[in-house]
């Protein structure tokens, strides 16, 4: 693995401290992937994905009830403890009901680098910025609503910044990011072969690493990688082709990638925030840029965001797309207790993976420890050793 | 060929020595021991009872908690496969198979050929295995043996509502106090750790024909609460605590030259 891939991977604070320190530069934190990152990185800050920790809480329980999803509580608890001192300001979006509730968390019990500026009792240099992502994400008047959302965020950010934030700059960073889904596609179309180029674990370090470190440099050196690894022909380990769906898929989750690889199966495509949809939606750079970031935030099928209809077709429509020329021969949903977005969706795309696509289903419910991780490994081993036969 | 199969299970360590065709020979022992230790003693009990040295066995899996403690076995296989092997194998037209142990309860669904379709088991809850049934026959001061033939002498069932073993105890605990006799006490555990089991049948469907297997399934007040609360009847094979030890040595047969073995296996 490429050393720094690994590295912010596996240090993520450290790894951005570091960067803040030699650059000097604005690092915000943001919560889920339809953040409008690419407003963030033309103002010249550096977007960093909020995680937790996976230890057990030490203030987050004094305020989120105990039937709230373990990784948004273990987020604010990181956030209380002092893990995100590096911060300089926090993106909230409207997605899933505990996260939508971070903005007051963070905005009340969370310290703060900067006083608030009041004007009549309005902060108007907020340390965290709260972006109304709509409950429905489809029909006429969504889109002319969310970029007048978008609209007023950049205004936000600008006031907090005292700089302006031309449309030229973000039209440079959605180049920046769309080279970056490029380069990322690519490595995923290595992994339709068999056994992949890389494997699961690998695959998944330089998503989130992307997450967490500049686009533009995450692009650079994820092409280096590889032009390098296509030319030694280097694979992973051959294994059960696997389908993997979950939740939040941070540090702490990601040892189900170690879980499966040990049981003798490969994660080969996925339907995670810190995976595909990081990169399978591009802006259109024949848009206005605020156009095209709406557009790629409204068309991102998070489990959190239905359309018109109860039964969440995107959300399927998303899974056709990325289980296609993979052969994927299971599929396992890791999905973390109280996750009531992943939850309500289950049943449904459980049957569709076995009449539609006749692929087996695995169903872990996960409670973001790495102790309920261990006790999974025996389904996931009996899971596997049924698709080997 | 001799194929041997371990079974580390959390209360007993079960062996089976199986050729391809037939089953040779198995034991079982409640041990306390080390994994390791108590498999070897086991198998190599069994193998002296059968008058074959380690060498005459050509392949050995292990399966159960402690599969991965049996220095002497060349693989492991999961619980669940090697349930669903055994118990098919013993019940060659089952298409449901039901694994009750001590801390574990599993269900496995297999196609009309035999291959495993689907599986659903219990996780960090141990209320719908045989522990909670040892729970249950401190309480009523029986052995734990005798719960299942205590239950069906009961004139009716004593209702424990909770699945939780940790609730179900001060629900048996009151019951004690309030005069219930200990029959339909015992009528209403089993009835509590079948809904359990129930649970998890119905998270993957019932197909019939049904077997049960595991140390747990000769508790036959406990076959009997799940026959009359699903209306269906569960076959119950000779031998049901050495089925996954059988389901082991199997998977030792089908695997023995490595990689992946044939989806389906009959008897």
């Amino acid at each position: 693995m490429e050393k720094t891939f690994a590295r912010y991977a596996a240090d993520r604070h450290d790894s951005v401290r570091k960067w803040k320190q030699e650059t000097g530069k604005k690092v915000y934190g943001y919560f889920c992937c339809m953040t409008p990152e690419e407003i963030l990185y033309a103002a010249d800050i550096l977007p960093v994905r909020i995680t937790g920790t996976g230890e057990p809480l030490e203030h987050a329980d004094a305020y989120i009830q105990s039937n709230a999803c373990a990784f948004a509580r273990s987020c604010l608890d990181a956030g209380l403890r002092g893990h995100y001192d590096y911060l300089d300001g926090v993106v909230v979006p409207n997605s899933c009901d505990i996260i939508f509730s971070m903005e007051y968390f963070w905005r009340t019990l969370v310290p703060r680098p900067t006083k608030p500026a009041l004007i009549a009792g309005v902060d108007i240099k907020p340390y965290v910025h709260y972006i109304n992502y709509p409950e429905k994400i489809t029909g006429r008047e969504v889109l002319p609503y969310y970029l007048e959302v978008l609209k007023g965020f950049k205004q936000e950010l600008e006031r907090s910044l005292n700089r302006s934030i031309p449309d030229v700059d973000i039209e440079r960073a959605i180049s920046v990011y769309n080279e970056d889904k490029v380069q990322i596609r690519r490595m995923y179309e290595m992994r339709r072969s068999d056994p992949p180029a890389l494997s699961g674990y690998d695959a998944w370090q330089i998503v989130y690493a992307g997450l967490l470190m500049p686009k533009d440099e995450h692009a650079a050196l994820l092409k280096d990688y590889l032009d390098d690894l296509r030319s030694d022909g280097q694979t992973a380990p051959e294994g059960v082709r696997i389908y993997l769906s979950g939740s939040a898929m941070d540090l702490v989750n990601a040892g189900i990638y170690k879980i499966i690889e040990d049981s003798g199966g490969q994660v080969v495509s996925d339907d995670l925030c810190v995976g595909t949809r990081a990169f399978w939606y591009h802006l259109k750079q024949d848009l206005p840029p605020l156009e095209a970031i709406a557009r790629r935030s409204l068309g991102t099928a998070c489990p959190r965001s239905t359309v018109t209809t109860a039964i969440p077709e995107n959300r399927w429509a998303h899974i056709v797309n990325t289980t296609q020329n993979f052969n994927i021969e299971g599929a396992i949903f890791y999905v973390l207790k109280c996750c009531d977005a992943r939850l309500s969706e289950f049943p449904h795309l459980r049957d569709k993976f076995k009449e539609e696509l006749g692929i087996p289903v695995l169903f872990l419910e996960g409670d973001y420890t790495s102790e309920g991780l261990e006790q999974m490994r025996g389904r996931v081993e009996a899971f596997i050793e049924m698709i080997e036969g | 060929m001799l194929y041997g199969g371990i079974d580390v299970g959390a209360q007993s360590v079960k062996a089976v020595i199986f050729d391809g065709k037939k089953i040779i020979g198995n034991k079982s022992s409640v041990t306390e021991k080390e994994a390791n230790v108590a498999a070897e003693e086991v198998f190599e009990d069994l193998l002296a009872d059968l008058q074959y040295r380690a060498q005459d066995v050509d392949k050995v899996f292990a399966t159960g908690c402690g599969a991965g403690d049996v220095s002497f076995a060349d693989k492991k296989s999961s619980e669940q496969i090697c349930a669903a092997r055994g118990g098919r194998w013993l019940v060659p037209t089952a298409r449901t198979v039901v694994d009750l142990g001590a801390e574990g309860c599993r269900v496995m669904k297999l196609g009309p050929n035999g291959a495993i379709e689907d599986f659903a088991n219990n996780a960090k809850c141990a209320s719908g295995t045989g522990s909670s049934i040892e729970l249950g026959a401190v309480y009523l001061k029986v052995p734990v043996d005798q719960m299942g033939p205590l239950s069906l002498t009961a004139d009716g069932v004593a209702e424990i509502s909770s699945t939780c073993a940790v609730f179900a105890e001060s629900v048996i605990i009151s019951h004690i106090h309030n005069g219930e006799s200990r029959e339909r006490i015992a009528a209403g555990i089993h009835r509590a750790v079948a809904s359990r089991v129930i649970e998890l049948i119905g998270r993957i469907g019932l197909v019939e024909d049904v077997v049960i297997v595991g140390g747990a399934a000769m508790n036959s007040g406990l076959v009997k609460a799940l026959e009359e609360m699903t209306g269906v009847s569960f076959q119950l094979p000779e031998n049901p605590r050495t089925a996954i030890a059988l389901g082991a040595a199997i998977q030792a047969s089908l695997k023995k030259d490595g990689g992946r073995s044939r989806k389906t296996f009959n008897r």
